[in-house]
């Protein structure tokens, strides 16, 4: 009975405290999204566009690592039996690429950029090299930031 | 919007499901242990079947590997003597299948146990017999033993957890978490379980017959139940559950007996023979 | 709803930049699937399970990639990337992700 309760509890715990931490988050990202809606413009172009003019490269990144909770984890082992797709991995998934994201953005914002160019991503599993040990997911979003001359400023 | 530039949101249900996810993983949940206990009773049935197919010569063999002393230490002693006489006065006119016999040995065990295995070996616990007061209860006991040898359950029981291990050992480590592995081994211990119980109830019956056969009443069988009932109930912690447990509740068992003597025509009660000089407890 | 890892479209001028439009999913194997890659394992040569697995994944990011493209008002996505990674043992994601533009005939 015991030991019952010590694997039941942990569930329990990740379940109802993880999704109200990743509500939070959420909400968290979409206010940070709505105040960067009309600055450092985003793409995943090559070429910055002829109507910037003269302006100064940077290269930028914004990285996250999001962790999994024991109820995850579970869900993934019982998934893994019947295959299909792992719901609560892809909103762990996409929460850390909103952030990521904004990250990189923000980085851009701070540093005087108008756009960032040349977006990338990259996730990679973070596990004790032990793919059954897994503890989260690292996400890193990369690009250029693009940083105009204006007349008389300079870039920080 | 018109500016040329511009950093539009995505919809948030596109990558996100709004499944509740704790419904499908119960569900999913659900649906597993489903699995794992039809195979385990497939596999069990399977097995069994196989098993009981075995020569018994074969089981005799295995049993003589794992039970029987060396040959220099033949010497049975009078307990054990005791013990098996009574088995052999059951066994008395029985027809038994080519080789089958039942060796019973006497355990020098405070535990109240007693337990037939593979080779019609029966073994009876020294705590069990210091807690019976006649040779009718006595031989209750081993009459009940005898019916799982008759039924060949020891050698199912082998047979179908074995390949129920096997199996389940590759099911387990396969997905290898602790929570899931300790789940699949309650479920299938929980249907294992249910065989058991029936089999304790068959056995019970076939028990009773032979009992019923020698002595022509079914006084003191009852005994038997009645003392593993005040048992359990002094010494467990919590009374297991009935769906826990190898064998249906003791009282039930009692009932049984009553129950079948009411349709043998017997009586519940007569003359009880006292137990042979050998078994009883010794005077401290 | 065009597609693509270019840059430019020939024949057509961007006039709006969206912005970034992304397609992900995670999906797991089922017993059966590891199963036989284990088998496999022993012999050698291509998992035609998990090979089917992972397309199937690629091409629900890229429906997921589409439909976000399309609610944006988007007339084509370029620049598209993808990435694959494992994210847990038995599950992977993959994602693709790229600018939503609206042009218009050059």
């Amino acid at each position: 009975m015991f030991e019952f309760f010590f694997i039941v509890f942990p569930l329990i715990v990740g379940y109802l405290v993880g999704t109200w931490l990743e509500n939070r988050h959420f909400a968290d990202i979409r206010a940070r999204e709505a105040a960067l809606q009309n600055r450092v413009f985003t793409y995943t172009h090559n070429h910055v566009p002829a109507e910037m003019g003269a302006c100064e490269l940077r290269l930028l990144a914004g990285g996250t690592v999001v962790s999994v909770d024991a109820f995850k984890r579970l869900a993934a082992k019982v998934h893994s039996f019947f295959g299909g797709r792992v719901g609560v991995y892809e909103s762990l998934v996409e929460r850390a690429r909103r952030e990521a994201i904004l990250r990189l953005r923000e980085h851009a914002a701070r540093i005087g950029a108008e756009m960032v160019l040349g977006m990338r991503i990259e996730t990679s599993p973070i596990n004790d090299g032990d793919p059954r040990k897994s503890m989260g997911v690292e996400l890193v979003a990369y690009g250029t930031a693009v940083i105009p001359h204006k007349a008389g400023a300079s870039a920080v | 919007m018109n500016a040329k530039f511009q950093n539009r949101l995505p919809p948030e249900n596109i990558n996100v499901s709004k499944t509740n996810p704790l419904l499908e993983l119960i569900a999913l949940f659900i649906g597993f242990l489903l699995v794992v206990a039809g195979v385990t009773l497939v596999l069990y049935l399977a097995g069994g079947v196989l098993a009981r197919q075995m020569p018994f010569a074969w089981e005799d063999k295995l049993a003589a590997l794992v039970f029987d002393q060396k040959k220099a230490d033949a010497t049975i002693d009078a307990r054990s003597a005791a013990l098996q006489k009574i088995a052999d006065r059951l066994a008395q006119g029985l027809e038994l299948p080519a080789g089958l016999h039942f060796t019973v040995r006497y355990v020098d065990d405070a535990t109240v146990n007693a337990f037939a295995t593979l080779g019609g070996r029966i073994f009876v616990h020294k705590g069990l017999i210091n807690r019976l007061s006649s040779e009718n209860a006595l031989a209750m006991v081993i009459a009940h033993e005898m019916g799982h040898v008759l039924h060949r359950d020891p050698a199912d029981a082998l047979g179908g957890r074995l390949a129920i291990a096997l199996v389940l050992n590759v099911f387990s480590s396969a997905i290898g978490t602790d929570a899931l592995e300790g789940m699949i081994g309650t479920t299938s211990n929980l249907t294992l379980l249910s065989f058991s119980r029936e089999a304790e109830h068959q056995a019970d019956a076939l028990g009773i017959a032979l009992v019923a056969r020698l002595y022509g009443h079914l006084g003191g069988a009852q005994q038997v139940f009645n003392e593993l009932a005040a048992y359990e109930g002094k010494h467990a912690l919590l009374a297991a559950p009935e769906l826990l447990s190898t064998h249906p509740d003791s009282l039930r068992r009692a009932a049984f007996v009553t129950q079948e003597s009411e349709r043998l025509g017997l009586s519940a009660t007569g003359a009880l023979t006292e137990l042979p000089a050998a078994l009883r407890p010794d005077k401290e | 709803m065009i597609l693509s890892t270019l840059e430019d479209m020939p024949g057509y001028v961007v006039t709006q930049h969206l912005g970034i439009v992304s397609g992900s999913t995670v999906r797991s194997k089922h017993f059966g699937r590891d199963f036989m890659a284990g088998l496999k394992n022993i012999v050698g040569g291509e998992l035609k399970g998990y090979t089917e697995l992972l397309n199937e994944s690629r091409v629900e990011a890229m429906k997921r990639l589409q439909q976000q493209a399309e609610q944006m008002g988007a007339d084509a996505v370029l620049n598209i990337r993808f990435g694959t990674s494992s994210i847990a043992a038995g599950a992977a994601e993959v994602f693709a992700y790229g600018t939503a533009v609206k042009v218009n005939r050059a």
